[in-house]
């Protein structure tokens, strides 16, 4: 089948004009190289259209040579204009579907499919884009016919798909399982009314606010380092209009220790602008989350202006992590997002999915169980001379700082403030006492915990059987005071940003035996299967 | 656990030798230059540097270890941090061996071990005869067919 016919128009135009904007970077080299010949505003013009008409041909020929197909076991793509691409995607081994609708796809009523696999680098089909209904469509047979084939062909290849324990784990997943896919189809008919067989939660619009106000998107400090110079002249007339004072940024950096000030002054005002923008951004995205359960898989929907739809298949979950940053531990709250292996590192846009963005911590913590029955959360903490390790990391931190504030008051006259940074040595211990406080782990009869984190506290709830490596790290500080890492690495994507299941600082005699047990308990649950 | 080829530490030495007269170049002509405070500060850092490089592969050498287990392959290595890695064979998913030109100048190889997993997704095993690094590399493949639990009696 091919792609929406809009795509033709938008996509020829698109590359139309990429490939134009080359004649007015191959003028301006010629320019250089022969200035007599190509100097003519003609051999511009001529040359935009030329490269515009082939850029054109090119993205109509894209969309003719593009065709996809559902296979009775796999997802067929062939494309490519000159270097034909012909890819087959077995139903089983796809991990993700996704759909997106920017605010544009909506009015025309179109969407961007892409389907993810644990493999590759990349996401694996990319359909940019077709119907609205057909993507519907096609998200509810690749999702039908996984469930189709998945059933009795349990020999998989790829360690992370196969194994799934016998234990609790699987009841749920398997009760949903032979539920008649042709039904479940019946009931999607539409993207506009894609109705999950069971609705598992939604977000509500206190929890909705309460997520707005509470979250922090790294997106929003890029926006102020772009945005501010924009908007800087029509801000700081407004401030000279209203406080009378003309020109305030001459006078204010008027000395290196007022600049300093300012300068602090200035953070403070970006981290209140960054939060507000976070907020938006996070209210625009995940209004209306809606979280179901269709068959094995989870299906959510968020988004106000850009509609984006995902899939997650509750066979495949590697991880599971509770996040609570310090705003939604006050309040009672928490969300979790899941990991599949469908994501591969370089897409950090796509990041782990949130299965319950927010909801009251009880609520969340039960809906998790569903999903990875795990025990009561009882964490062991480092021995305390992990704590101390810390406050020694952090006041050297703090000397270094103030050194180098130091070396810059010897360089620059003027410039006295050396010591503010010292200030920071009052935060030292109890920066140290919540770091260490937050930090532990947990041996579960199904499952090894971990938690980390006082801004942003993570728990990740790793299941033994999806354990790839067990992997325990001494440093040489660490060994004298009789300390160790152990980690328990799952197949999930390593984000930029993102930590794996680690227990930090933990006794090394502890760290030794977690490496044997979990290593047993890997063993034990694959067998356990039989 | 095993321990690697001795003849890796003349391997991983040339390779800091190359980068030790490098820095050491680079210091003396930045002296010679530059700052003029004495010709023998390239070559002093350079004698200091290789001591340290002495010391260090023979400490490096001396914390690498594997081992087949039962259930895992497992490494050991690493001077300032030591790591010590486990990975079921259960979730190998592919073995190279792998002889670089200055691998096949020493006669040695390595083995690499990819799994899934996001950290540590592949390991390497240097410093092995190339009969060594072939052997291993099919043992452990055949350990992770054997170990597949569906197949697994």
């Amino acid at each position: 089948m091919k792609l929406h016919p809009l795509s033709a128009v938008t996509q020829s135009l698109q590359r139309g004009l990429v490939a134009a904007s080359m004649a007015f970077v191959l003028t301006g080299v010629g320019r250089v190289a022969a200035p007599d010949l190509l100097g003519s505003f003609g051999l511009v013009a001529g040359l935009f259209v030329l490269l515009f008409v082939v850029g054109v041909a090119y993205g109509v020929a894209y969309y003719y040579r593009f065709d996809y197909t559902l296979t009775p076991d796999t997802f067929d793509v062939d494309s490519g204009v000159f270097g034909r691409q012909e890819r087959e995607i077995p139903y089983r081994r796809i991990q993700n579907v996704d759909v997106t609708e920017s605010i544009l796809h909506r009015v025309v009523g179109v969407a961007i499919i892409e389907i993810e696999t644990a493999g590759g680098s990349g996401t694996e089909a990319t359909l940019n884009f077709v119907a609205a209904d057909e993507a519907s469509r096609l998200q509810r047979e690749i999702r039908g016919r996984k469930t189709r084939t998945g059933d009795g062909d349990t020999t998989e290849a790829d360690a992370e798909t196969s194994e799934r324990g016998t234990t609790d784990a699987a009841a749920g997943p398997a009760e949903t399982r032979h539920t008649d896919p042709e039904a479940a189809a019946d009931r999607l008919s539409r993207q506009g009314d894609l109705e999950p067989e069971t609705t598992l939660f939604e977000l509500g619009s206190a929890e909705l606010l309460v997520l707005a106000l509470t979250s922090f998107q790294l997106a929003s400090i890029a926006f102020l380092l772009f945005g501010f110079p924009i908007v800087e002249d029509l801000v700081v007339g407004l401030f000279a209009r209203l406080t009378g004072i003309e020109s305030p940024v001459d006078a204010l950096t008027g000395t290196p220790d007022l600049a300093v000030l300012v300068g602090l002054l200035a953070v403070a005002f970006a981290a209140v602008t960054v939060w507000a923008v976070s907020s938006v951004v996070t209210f625009l995205q995940y209004y209306g989350f809606t979280l179901g359960r269709q068959g094995e898989d989870l299906v959510y929907e968020r988004g106000l202006l850009q509609r984006y739809s995902g899939s997650i298949p509750t066979d495949k979950i590697q991880t599971l992590t509770i996040r609570e940053n310090v705003l939604m531990r006050a309040l009672g709250y928490a969300g979790f997002t899941v990991e599949t292996a469908g994501y591969s590192p370089g897409q950090s846009d796509q990041g782990p999915q949130s299965a319950i963005p927010l909801a009251d911590r009880e609520r969340t913590l039960s809906l998790a169980r569903e999903l990875e029955p795990f025990d009561e959360l009882s964490f062991t903490r480092s021995p305390r001379r992990a704590r101390r390790r810390y406050a020694v990391r952090y006041t050297l931190v703090v000397l270094v700082l103030t050194a180098l504030t130091a070396g810059l008051s010897a360089a620059v006259s003027g410039f006295e403030l050396w010591y503010l940074p010292l200030a920071l040595l009052v935060a030292v211990p109890p920066a140290a006492h919540l770091k260490w406080k937050h930090r532990g782990y947990c041996v579960g009869d199904d499952h090894f915990l971990v938690r980390d984190g006082f801004w942003n506290q993570t728990t990740r709830i790793v299941p033994y059987y999806r354990l790839q490596t067990v992997i325990r790290r001494r440093t040489i500080f660490q060994r004298r005071l009789n300390l160790a890492h152990l980690t328990a690495d799952t197949a999930t994507a390593s984000l930029l940003g993102r930590t794996d299941a680690t227990a930090y600082d933990i006794e090394a005699d502890a760290a030794e035996d977690l490496y044997n047990l979990n290593r047993e308990r890997l063993q034990a649950s694959l067998h356990g299967r039989q | 656990m095993n321990a690697l080829q001795s003849r890796v530490r003349a391997r991983w030495g040339i390779v800091a030798l190359v980068v030790v007269a490098i820095l050491g170049a680079i210091v003396f002509a930045l002296d010679r230059f530059v700052l003029s405070v004495s010709p023998l500060l390239g070559p002093g850092l350079a004698v200091v540097l290789l001591v340290l490089v002495v010391v260090y592969v023979q400490a490096l050498y001396r914390s690498w270890g594997y081992r087949l287990d039962d259930d895992a392959l497992e490494l050991e290595r690493g001077v300032i941090t030591s790591v010590e890695t486990a990975v079921p064979y259960v979730r190998v998913q592919h073995v190279d061996t792998q002889r670089g030109p200055l691998d096949r100048l020493f006669g040695l190889g390595r083995v690499v071990v990819y799994t899934a997993g996001s950290r540590g997704a592949d390991v390497t095993i240097p410093g092995l005869e190339p009969n060594q690094a072939r052997e291993l590399r099919n043992r452990l493949r055949d350990l992770a067919i054997e170990s597949e639990p569906e197949d697994a009696v």
